[in-house]
């Protein structure tokens, strides 16, 4: 399925450039998102060392989704780093209660920064499969996004990395709201 | 290992049960603990903690000499030795079993030993075995991953004391690293790992710009990392002025350690020594442009190399459950690299005999294997791999009850007939469907711009057919890309109404309804009219029949149906007792309830495989199309159609077909949204997205105090349309996301159109409220668009919705029924 995602990418974002960053608590499931995004790679480029970065290339299609991340410290640097930042992608592991707490603040002291208050924020609930994972709507009420973030889109996507259900639509949304940028 | 090694090798004949019982000790404590190693001497301990007691005190006695229990300890020594070297070759499950016995035996002194050195000597263990690329656990890939994570801190610590001493330059220190690390990680590991090196640069270097501030060298070297990506990772395709000028990076780095300064009150003056600091950015710019920070390239492998090794390594980890003990099985295995070739193959050879193959794949696997799945896509289509003769894999959760019901042909689970097919669409699925089998994604655009050359020549012969379609594998990537929407309205939906068309010209085909999938079997024209009529001319269809055992199946829901006595039926039933063997040859899914029957009918030019398309059937939708339009000429003929999900290009492929009469094709209908509704996943996600997005009707503008019209006009409305969903790949699908039992995907589509209707209404109920608040706004149309794209998705889902869930009911009387 993954190039078929990669495909869509494409289609999805148009002629335009896209850098996404994706954060959210470890063992959230990041990777196992980008996993189940990543390309088929046509040229077989030789890996970097640092951090994993997805991209999609066709044309003028350029699709860069960053796994960035790390302590308060670090964030004034990949904040300079993607100056054009399109979305933030936020992954919370909605069977984790424990967390939310902790995934909340880091939510909202990365979105609270200056830098970030053109970004869309899309929030993926992720781990749906789980049986005790909280539903998009409860994790939204949690997070109280609508109350503290007025001039925003934000949007909380119920997904599930493993199977892909979510992932799509989550991008496409942000696809939908950022085209007239 | 001297002199020891030798004696204990000789101990390894030693049958335990003779010894060990004597002593009370139980046989297999310790699998891990390797006494022939140098290097364990020193942490032996780190063994200990978890597994085993006995040997606890045994080897503390002798390592670390804390016990003061004298006697008893002296003389298990030498046998402990002998134990642990014996236990080596036991069973790892019996070791498990042993350490909880060892637990019922011994609770003795325990406290002897020091827990927090124990912890300290096994990470050292694993950090030295990750150091030197013997660490098993998981792969060299995945060690910056390992010591990245927040419960391996010990040893991430430990794995740093080994890189000393580090460099003063911060550049050279992350080259030094990743020089020995293959050092791809998650950022939040990456993060872990820079900010234990940065501490520890700080004690070696405390005479730096940075004195003790050890959280600026964290952010310095996490800068470096970020300007490595931003310099020479490929995947960032980005014009040349967006990469990183030194002059950038300098102030870059400055700003985050100037924010870091100011948040923190750190004790340091920035201003004093940014010149210096400048310059010292600058160089590590100059390093990194020119050379991107290496890659470690993996382990040089020696002895590893063995097949025997190999498979012993992966069968002892995947048998041990508990993390500890794969970490100790790691070690000690890692350690076996330095033995002396003889004693790793006696034993081997020992363990050999007791290694429980065929357990659960180790992690290493599981995540190698996710790893490739994405590479291995093109070819999944269900008609590549039907017309390869590869299994199809099996799209849903089969139940008691499908084992006969799925033979049963005329049935909602099979149905497997002659009839006509729309001549346009048959082309558009036999030919085109074949080209795009990589992209399902462009058949259906293509087909219906109407590309006829295409169609035409690939119509010539199946065997082109397939070459090509292998061939558009490579370059028909990025096709779909390029392909134009449909030029009208018509074409873009697809909905071409053949049924009212005279000109029209309706074809042949065998179609075939089974497991979820639908298989149209294109005919050749001639080679079939021939072949049909040797058949039928026959006029004793049952003698020809009963020369095939499936056949008679078909016989007798032919006959049944007589009533109908149809001529395309009569041929058809004749016709299909010989392809339907063809059929079972090559499907997986039927092999177990169909076996053997090799009639060699493979050749048959009327159903060559090359000839047919297998389509899955996710959210397509089938429907009879005189339930809806009723003509003025009466005639006996029913059509039905079949509409596949819309493509990426909002293209949607619907299929037409023409039965005898109305009874077949309402069973066609009824077979094919029984599938329908068994493999598509209810499509929760979409309903349950929380957003903040302005469609016209959030409670901020429909309750309270109506806005001004000013306000109205300058609120930033958002276009309401479904997003996309995984319907686009279900062609390509070898998983299906949401496999449920029947019963259960009843309930869910229950609650969920329950849902859905509930929607409707509360959707509908807002309308006159969004008219009063609008209407007099510029944006009085554009909420209506919403408003009606929305009311146009949530019909079309209850619909659909509906429509499975009667058809899964009605699949359910009918189990009922056949078990009554």
């Amino acid at each position: 399925m993954g190039s078929s995602i990669s495909k869509t990418l494409g289609k999805l974002f148009g002629s335009r450039e896209m850098k996404i960053l994706m954060l959210g608590l470890d063992n959230a499931g990041k990777t196992t998102i980008l996993y189940k995004l990543k390309l088929n790679k046509i040229k077989t480029s030789t890996p970097t060392v640092g951090f994993n970065v997805e991209t999609v290339s066709y044309k003028n299609v350029k699709f860069n989704m960053w796994d960035v991340g790390g302590q308060e410290r670090l964030r004034p640097l990949w904040r300079h780093y993607f100056p054009a930042t399109t979305a933030l992608i936020f992954v919370i592991d909605s069977s984790d209660t424990e967390r939310l707490n902790e995934a909340k603040e880091e939510l909202y002291s990365i979105i609270s920064e200056k830098e970030m208050e053109n970004v869309v924020l899309l929030v993926w609930a992720n781990k749906q499969d789980l049986k005790n994972a909280m539903k998009p709507q409860e994790v939204s009420d949690f997070l109280q996004l609508s109350e503290n973030l007025k001039n925003q889109l934000w949007c909380v996507i119920g997904s599930n990395a493993l199977s892909g259900q979510g992932l799509l639509e989550g991008l496409s949304w942000i696809s939908n709201n950022t085209s007239k940028k | 290992m001297s002199a020891t090694t030798s004696s204990n090798d000789n101990d390894e004949d030693t049958p335990t049960s003779i010894l060990l019982p004597r002593r009370k000790i139980p046989i297999n404590i310790n699998q891990s603990l390797d006494p022939l190693h140098p290097n364990n001497q020193l942490h032996y301990n780190n063994f200990l903690s978890r597994t085993t007691m006995i040997d606890n005190n045994i080897m503390s006695d002798e390592n670390v000499n804390t016990s003061d229990d004298d006697d008893d300890n002296s003389t298990f020594n030498s046998i402990g030795k002998s134990i642990t070297d014996l236990n080596i070759s036991n069973d790892t499950s019996q070791a498990e079993n042993g350490v909880q016995e060892t637990a019922n035996y011994t609770t003795i002194k325990i406290n002897n030993i020091s827990n927090k050195d124990t912890e300290n000597d096994e990470s050292y263990e694993i950090a030295m075995a990750i150091y030197n690329n013997k660490f098993k656990k998981v792969t060299y890939k995945e060690y910056a991953d390992y010591l990245g994570n927040k419960d391996n801190h010990k040893i991430l610590c430990e794995y740093i004391q080994l890189l000393k001493p580090l460099p003063l330059s911060l550049a050279s220190v992350l080259i030094h690293l990743s020089d020995k690390l293959y050092f791809i990680a998650e950022a939040q590991n990456i993060d872990r790992i820079l900010e234990q090196i940065s501490k520890d640069w700080i004690a070696e270097h405390p005479d730096t710009l940075w004195e003790t501030n050890y959280e600026i060298v964290h952010i310095i070297l996490f800068s470096i990392l970020i300007l490595n990506s931003d310099l020479h990772n490929e995947h960032i395709i980005r014009s040349k002025k967006d990469k990183f000028s030194s002059q950038t990076f300098i102030e870059n780095t400055l700003y985050a350690i100037e924010k870091q300064i100011k948040n923190h009150y750190q004790e340091i003056d920035l201003d004093d020594i940014k010149h210096q600091a400048s310059l010292e950015f600058k160089q590590y710019y100059d390093t990194l442009k020119n050379n991107p920070l290496p890659l470690f390239k993996g382990p040089r492998r020696r002895t590893m190399s063995t097949p025997t090794r190999n498979s012993l390594n992966l069968s002892r980890n995947s048998s041990l459950r508990s993390m500890s003990h794969v970490q100790q099985m790691s070690s000690v295995l890692s350690d076996y690299d330095d033995e002396p070739r003889k004693s790793i193959s006696s034993s081997n050879r020992l363990r050999a005999q007791s290694v429980n193959m065929g357990n659960t794949l180790s992690r290493s696997n599981s995540v190698s294997s996710r790893k490739t799945s994405s590479s291995t896509f093109s070819k999944t289509t269900a008609s590549w791999k039907y017309r390869h003769n590869q299994p199809l894999p099996q799209l849903y959760i089969k139940e008691t009850f499908d084992e006969n019901l799925n033979r049963l042909n005329k049935s909602m689970w099979l149905m497997d007939y002659i009839i006509k097919i729309n001549e346009k669409d048959l082309t558009k699925v036999t030919s085109k469907k074949s080209n795009i089998s990589s992209s399902s994604q462009s058949n259906n655009g293509s087909g219906i711009n109407g590309s006829d050359a295409t169609s035409i020549s690939s119509s010539t012969s199946a065997v082109s057919a397939v070459s090509s379609s292998v061939k558009s594998h490579s370059k028909g990537i990025f096709n779909w890309l390029r392909r134009s929407k449909g030029k009208t309205m018509y074409q873009k939906s697809g909905k071409s109404m053949t049924y009212l068309d005279n000109s029209c010209r309706w074809v042949n085909a065998r179609v075939r309804v089974a497991e979820g999938r639908i298989f149209i079997f294109r005919t050749n024209r001639s080679a079939s009219n021939s072949k049909r009529d040797s058949v039928t001319n026959s006029k004793n269809p049952h003698s020809s029949m009963s020369s095939t055992p499936q056949s008679s199946t078909i016989n007798k829901t032919a006959s049944s149906s007589s009533s109908t006595n149809n001529r395309v039926f009569s041929k058809a039933s004749s016709t299909l007792s010989l392809p339907m063997t063809s059929y079972k040859n090559v499907t997986n899914s039927n092999k177990d309830t169909n076996n053997n029957k090799d009639t060699n009918n493979n050749k048959d030019p009327v159903y060559n495989n090359n000839n047919c398309v297998a389509l899955n059937l996710f959210e397509c939708a089938a429907s009879v199309v005189q339930e809806n339009i009723i003509t003025g000429n009466q005639t006996k003929k029913a059509n039905f159609t079949l509409t596949f999900p819309k493509n990426l290009n909002g293209i949607q492929t619907v299929l037409e077909f023409e039965t005898a009469n109305f009874e077949m094709a309402h069973i066609f209908v009824e077979c094919l949204n029984f599938w329908a509704g068994r493999l598509s996943p209810v499509p929760v996600e979409q309903f349950e997205i929380v957003s903040n997005e302005e469609y016209g009707w959030s409670s901020r503008v429909l309750t309270g105090e109506p806005m001004t019209s000013h306000t109205l006009n300058t609120i930033h409305l958002c276009d309401w349309k479904p997003l996309l969903t995984m319907e686009l790949f279900y062609d390509h699908m070898d998983e299906i996301p949401g496999k449920v039992p029947l019963l259960q995907k009843i309930e869910e589509l229950k609650s969920f159109t329950d849902k859905l209707s509930k929607m409707i209404d509360e959707h509908n109920e807002l309308k006159p409220l969004i008219i009063s608040r609008w209407d007099k706004s510029v944006n009085f149309d554009k909420v209506m668009d919403n408003w009606n794209a929305k009311y146009l998705f949530l019909n079309e889902q209850y619909n659909k919705r509906i429509i499975y869930l009667k058809a899964l009911e009605e699949s359910l009387k009918a189990v009922e029924e056949r078990n009554a």
